[in-house]
């Protein structure tokens, strides 16, 4: 329930806010068809004129005179020609050819076959509407009375076709021949709707008929054309009246002749209807108002930039402050100069404009209606300027100069990299001299020798003054370090200002410590330096002396096997000095040296070589004194076993 | 108390008479490898492993060592006759020092 309630107010609300939105530019358009316009649609006719195209010669000759002879001469030639090789369809082309050659005055006949063939269109069964228009225009151009039986047969061919046909070229055409056909055709009346109807909407702006200028006119004409001679209201209301002029001033940079021709004749035909038509309210100038003489002058015309007739009576109007849209005036009248019947003019001096945007909404003969908007300019003074060097540690006062504007001190100021340079300046508003804010205040510093300047902006404080100060010291890098004269601007611009200006204050000799040395560009082009392989770093190696011990405590274990074995009584006695016992026994220490040397500096391969033969050695030496220790083994044992037994 | 001292000393007296004095002098070496081991091994827990291929060559070494030394042992030992039948004691010591050239030769090779 609360929510249906509260759709609907804003529905309401909605409706409500085009509604206000809407009658605030009742029956006017943003432009009109100006000079410029019709100086370009102009030339499109010239160049048409000079075009190898039958339409385009036709729609030109219908809108500019040619007075040359000869010209006029060719031009009746070459349309001949251009009718013979046009691939348009008959009925078009014939029309063309023989508007063109009336619109001419061309003194050559037209050959006589074509004429017998045109007089004879209207008895045949014509297939469509645009052949019946066509061959109604045609004969019309010739200055041929249609007769009144052909007429009527003409028109209940026509009646026929639209029954099936309701395509929007089909009713365009349909109106317009109905326009020739005096009462015959007024049952057309009826359909006017039909058409109107199905014209498309864009934006909410725009209302055209689809197929573009040429159907949009060809079905304004139409219907206007319908609605007038049959004493019918007018198709349009007043609102699509506004969205179809829309329309048409949004084609104006059409190129071709034939859609120059139908823009200009649809808007004249809607300006024509003076209940409906469109004005156009403009503002005169740039909408820019001096706050001295504030003058709003505003051009009321009709789409195509004529004045109107009758003219305007009265032009009220109500003038807000766009800012808070507070109301500045009510009911402003605004008078017609008698110069010029377009403009109207209203003084608001009285009203003391002050510096801003204003919206203007103008209501002509309670009609009209028109919301723009203007701007009233307003001059900056200034008041007061002071211009000062103090040191940059404060350690001594601070001298200051006033300059007057627009003079120039005189004497040059001077400023090392110890000190700053000090600009305070009050700017006031010429009308009321109270402080204002601009969009830009800048302060520029310019070298005339080097031709380098370099921008500040002024800061506002709180008594709304415009403050700057630079330390020469901490901006030398803004200046590239470039010592000399510099002039100093004051540069004051704002939108709403009449008099921004520029203004030269002084001069000032600027001294810079030296750049920083080491800040000379590193970008040395050559060999990076070489990467070198980092190996791994060892780990810590525990103190010498630790190693030193352990390396003792493990051979103590050697000499503990040699006392043991000495207690044990080590029987060397059966050791014999036969050479293969030697032999085995420095063959094994051998390997074992070799395999010391192995340890200190030889490689496997190495190792492996040197092994074998002395393996071999040691192996037949070993073999033999194993094999003799088994035989006195067992001859030990077997002696012992005769012993015993 | 009594008992495990009665019986320390009687296993002692045992092995001292009847053990013959060959493998008296294995059981020896043994004691010694076994030594040298536990050295290393202590080295290894208080310094720390490196270099680590060292202390395996040679730790690897004293397992081997160990290994060998009681597998030549059991051949030579002659209550084992029954088992090793066609192995004599200078058999088994001619496959220990061959074992041993090989051993030491990668060893060697190992340690750095």
């Amino acid at each position: 329930m609360g929510f249906y309630f509260f759709t609907t107010t804003a529905l309401t609300l909605l409706c409500v806010l085009c509604a206000t939105a809407g009658t605030w530019s009742a029956r006017t358009v943003d432009s009109h068809l100006g000079p410029k316009d019709l100086t370009r649609l102009q030339k499109v006719f010239v160049d048409g004129l000079s075009s190898n195209d039958l339409q385009a010669i036709f729609f030109a000759s219908q809108n500019i005179e040619t007075t040359d002879v000869t010209t006029k001469e060719t031009l009746c030639k070459k349309i001949l020609t251009l009718h013979e090789e046009s691939k348009l369809n008959n009925f078009e082309k014939d029309y063309y050819l023989v508007g063109a050659n009336r619109n001419l005055r061309c003194s050559t006949k037209l050959p006589e076959t074509l004429l017998s063939k045109i007089y004879s269109s209207l008895d045949s069964q014509l297939s469509t509407t645009q052949e019946i228009y066509y061959r109604i225009v045609t004969h019309k151009a010739l200055g041929v009375q249609v007769s009144e039986a052909t007429q009527g047969k003409v028109a209940k061919r026509l009646q026929e076709l639209l029954k099936t046909d309701d395509s929007l070229s089909g009713l365009g055409y349909g109106f317009n021949v109905a326009l020739e056909l005096g009462p015959s055709g007024s049952f057309v009346a009826n359909r006017i709707e039909d058409a109107i109807i199905q014209a498309d909407e864009v934006d909410g702006k725009l209302l055209q008929f689809e197929g573009g200028l040429s159907i949009t006119a060809l079905i304004l004409n139409g219907a206007f054309g319908v609605a007038k001679t049959y004493n019918k209201p007018a198709p349009v209301t007043a609102e699509q009246a506004v969205k179809f002029a829309n329309y048409l001033l949004s084609r104006r940079s059409v190129q071709t002749s034939k859609g120059a021709h139908v823009l200009i004749e649809a808007l004249k035909t809607i300006s024509g209807n003076e209940k409906i038509s469109p004005i156009c309210i403009q503002l005169i100038g740039n909408g820019q108002l001096e706050a001295q003489s504030p003058t709003l002058n505003v051009a009321v015309v009709d789409l195509l930039g004529k004045p109107l007739s009758p003219a305007v009576q009265s032009i009220n109007a109500k003038i807000l402050v766009k800012k808070d849209n507070s109301v500045l005036a009510e009911k402003v009248q605004l008078a017609s100069k008698s110069s010029d019947k377009t403009t109207y003019g209203a003084d608001l001096s009285n009203l003391k404009p002050a510096r801003g945007i204003y919206q203007v909404e103008l209501n002509a003969n309670g009609v009209y209606t028109q919301k723009l908007q203007f701007k009233v300019l307003g001059r900056v003074k200034v008041q007061s300027l002071e211009l000062g060097i103090a040191e940059s540690d404060a350690s001594a006062a601070t001298r200051k100069q006033t300059v007057s504007f627009p003079s120039k001190l005189k004497d040059t100021l001077s400023a090392d990299s110890t000190q700053k340079l000090l600009l305070k300046a009050v700017l006031i508003d010429e009308s009321n001299n109270k402080p204002i804010t601009v969009h830009q205040a800048f302060v520029r510093l310019y070298n005339k020798e080097t031709d380098k300047e370099t921008i500040f902006v002024a800061e506002q404080d709180s008594s709304k003054a415009y403050k700057f100060d630079m330390d020469v010291g901490n901006q030398g890098k803004n200046f590239n370090y470039q010592s000399g004269v510099y002039n100093i601007y004051l540069t004051v611009g704002d939108a709403s200002l009449s008099n921004s200006f520029e203004w030269l204050l002084a001069d000032v000799q600027l001294k810079f410590n030296q750049a920083d040395k080491d800040t000379k560009p590193s970008t040395v082009r050559g060999p990076l330096p070489e990467i070198v392989h980092q190996f791994r770093v060892p780990d810590k190696r525990p103190p010498r002396i630790v190693s030193d011990i352990f390396t003792g405590l493990c051979i103590t274990p050697l000499v503990l096997l040699f006392v043991f074995w000495g207690k044990l009584g080590i029987n060397v006695s059966n050791l014999s000095l036969s050479p293969s016992t030697i032999g085995f026994h420095v063959g094994f220490g051998g390997i074992l040296a070799l395999f010391f040397v192995f340890w200190l500096q030889l490689n496997m391969f190495q190792t492996l070589r040197l092994l074998i033969p002395i393996a071999v050695f040691t192996f037949l030496c070993g073999n033999r004194v194993l094999r003799r220790l088994y035989a006195q083994r067992n001859s030990n044992i077997k002696h012992a076993a005769g012993t015993s037994s | 108390m009594v008992e495990i001292g009665g019986v320390v000393s009687k296993f002692y007296n045992d092995y001292v008479q009847n053990t013959p004095k060959k493998l008296k002098m294995v059981d020896i070496y043994l004691g010694y490898i076994l030594l040298t081991g536990i050295i290393q091994f202590v080295y290894c827990c208080l310094v720390g492993t490196f270099p680590f291929n060292s202390f395996l060559s040679g730790f690897i070494s004293t397992v081997s060592c160990f290994v060998l030394a009681v597998c030549l042992r059991l051949q030579a030992n002659p209550q084992n006759k029954t088992v090793f039948a066609g192995i004599s004691p200078e058999r088994g010591f001619a496959d220990f020092i061959f074992a041993h050239v090989i051993l030491h030769l990668v060893v060697m090779n190992f340690i750095g």
